[in-house]
């Protein structure tokens, strides 16, 4: 790793993580008073009436405790989708842009390898979403207190962020090959978040109506599932297991790919 | 070449590039001593970043080996790097920076301790540390390159279309950058596509043309070489073509005004001009880019290639 630079990226990524990290909190701070039973009892409401929209959603089951209720209302969609986004955002920052604007070859022009500047980036990327996930915990955990005192367990709630993270792993692993191997800078800018949408929408799909169940099987979404992680699961605990290490293995090629490109800047 | 019997500090053998459709660079040679400035010309498209490219270590050779200082520029960039400025062509400094953050983080990444060769160049060429680059004119954003090509001292300099932007008392400072450099014992590569810079800067000049090297030769022999140009104004259209006539010999002319190129014997041009009303006469050196392409034209169908070593 290259430390200055590493500082330099952390800080120019600090405002989107930021920003991001707001509106989900918001959100989280929303979902978890939404457990209150009377509002409970409208959205079971709501749900019995657009059941497949709910489902696309990833919001079929509502739970029966805070921790099911906070997996399906926030887990599902929002805290797969937002740190696409920003993974797909911090790439494009991290890479793709130094590339098109050709600011990387004052990079490559350093004496420090090309697999320690890619990792440099790459440690950005990661700091950057192992703070999102810390910052969701701890709001998380301290809505639950103030509402609901006892209600959620420490544990089960880390177990749950672990597991988030590996998905999260996943998806930015393969952004971030996307954004290091593929040469035109569009391709490498969308190609990447592009195929992560594609496993969103099927999942989607998936959950709209029976004929389309076997959908939410045929994507690597399919691995995720962190009340099995919770309660132990074994199929849970090695679905994780494998999108964390896909998602190092494709980041890794990642950056061997990028060690052996040609660069025209 | 100067300095011959030293080993080169640069040295490309039969590099090949090829990216298709008569793009790329084929077969090129080229060596530069420790201590030597060689200008590296061409007209757009010839070849020149391609082999800046390599030299950098941003893309890998097909065939032929780049080397600087002894080391393979792709598989051994880090330690090439360490000896090398870079100027790239496209001034691509990050915008979002402070000129000053970014040469401070230039440094940083670098590991570079003596921060003062930076401090000189920043005062030398006068370059406002505090202004965000994104918002900088070109000139000013060059003078940040310069700087960051510049400040470790490098023992190889790769300068790729150096004064693109800048004023000419710039043009004049960095000049005076590229002389200390060299007398310092850099080895300097300018590629340009501005015959002057080249021409001030550096003692041996190669030129480039559909991605092979067309012409080779030091600039004392460019000077021997090259003749004068004359711009003649006639008193009208008749009266130039009535002279052109007499002379005999090409000369362009559009109006009643036609240059000469390469004129040697000035006695008999002048005589000749007597009888006729003659309006203006300019003189001017040729240049070396009307030196190359009176060269190159002379080489017939393919380009010539002429060593002055």
């Amino acid at each position: 790793m290259v430390w200055p630079l590493f500082k330099h990226e952390l800080r120019s990524c600090a405002a989107p993580v930021a920003v991001v990290a707001c509106v989900l909190a918001l959100y989280a701070g929303a979902v978890v008073g939404m457990f209150d039973p009377e509002l409970g009892e409208s959205l079971e409401t709501m749900r019995g009436a657009m059941p497949e929209l709910f489902a696309a959603f990833g919001m079929a089951d509502q739970g029966s405790t805070l921790l099911e209720f906070l997996v399906s209302y926030l887990y599902g969609f929002l805290l797969v989708v937002f740190p696409l986004a920003l993974a797909a955002m911090l790439t494009d920052r991290l890479m793709v842009r130094r590339i098109e604007q050709g600011s990387i070859s004052y990079l490559l022009a350093q004496p420090v390898g090309r697999a320690r500047l890619a990792t440099s980036q790459l440690l950005v990327m990661t700091s950057c979403l192992i703070a999102l996930m810390a910052v969701m915990g701890a709001v998380e955990y301290a809505c639950a207190e103030a509402l609901f005192p006892g209600e959620l367990a420490a544990a089960d709630l880390l177990a749950i962020n672990v597991s988030t993270l590996c998905l999260w792993s996943f998806l930015a692993g393969i952004c971030w090959l996307s954004a290091c191997a593929l040469p035109g800078t569009a391709a490498a800018r969308w190609a990447g978040a592009a195929i992560c949408i594609a496993f969103v929408l099927t999942e989607m799909a998936s959950g709209v109506g029976e004929g389309l169940a076997w959908l939410g099987d045929v994507t690597p979404l399919a691995l995720f599932d962190p009340l099995g992680v919770v309660s132990g699961e074994a199929g849970a605990l090695a679905g994780s297991t494998i999108l964390a290490l896909a998602g190092i293995a494709l980041a890794s090629v990642g950056t061997a790919a990028f060690c052996r490109r040609d660069f025209s800047v | 070449m100067t300095g011959a019997a030293k080993a080169p500090a640069i040295s490309v053998r039969g590099l090949t590039k090829d990216y298709g459709r008569g793009r790329g660079v084929f077969g090129v040679d080229l060596e530069v001593a420790p201590g030597e400035a060689v200008g590296f010309l061409g007209p757009n498209g010839a070849g020149k970043t391609t082999t800046m490219r390599h030299l950098m270590g941003f893309v890998r050779a097909q065939a032929g080996t780049v080397e600087i200082l002894g080391h393979d520029c792709f598989r051994e960039r880090p330690a090439v790097q360490a000896r090398l400025g870079y100027l790239p062509g496209e001034n691509s400094c990050m915008g979002e920076m402070a000129a000053g953050a970014f040469i401070r983080l230039m440094g940083d990444v670098r590991g570079l301790s003596d921060r003062s060769r930076a401090r000189e160049l920043c005062e030398s060429l006068e370059v406002d540390l505090g202004a965000r680059i994104g918002r900088m004119s070109k000139g000013n954003r060059q003078k940040v390159a310069i700087v960051v090509a510049f400040m470790a001292r490098p023992d190889v300099l790769l300068l790729d279309e150096p004064t693109s932007g800048l004023d000419p008392l710039m043009q004049e400072r960095f000049l005076g950058l590229v002389a200390e450099e060299r007398a310092r014992g850099t080895a300097v590569l300018l590629s340009s596509h501005i015959f002057e810079e080249v021409e001030r800067a550096c003692d041996r000049v190669v030129f480039v043309r559909g991605g092979r090297v067309a012409m080779e030769c030091s600039m004392a022999d460019v000077r021997a070489r090259r003749g004068r140009t004359y711009v003649i104004g006639f008193s009208s259209a008749g009266e130039r073509e009535r002279w052109q006539r007499l002379w005999g010999s090409p000369a362009e002319g559009r109006g009643s005004v036609t240059e000469l190129r390469g004129v040697v014997d000035a006695g008999s041009l002048i005589r000749s001009l007597a009888p006729f009303e003659v309006s203006s006469l300019d003189v001017r050196e040729q240049t070396l880019e009307e030196l190359f392409l009176e060269l190159y034209e002379r080489g017939g169908k393919g380009p010539a290639r002429e060593s002055g070593r």
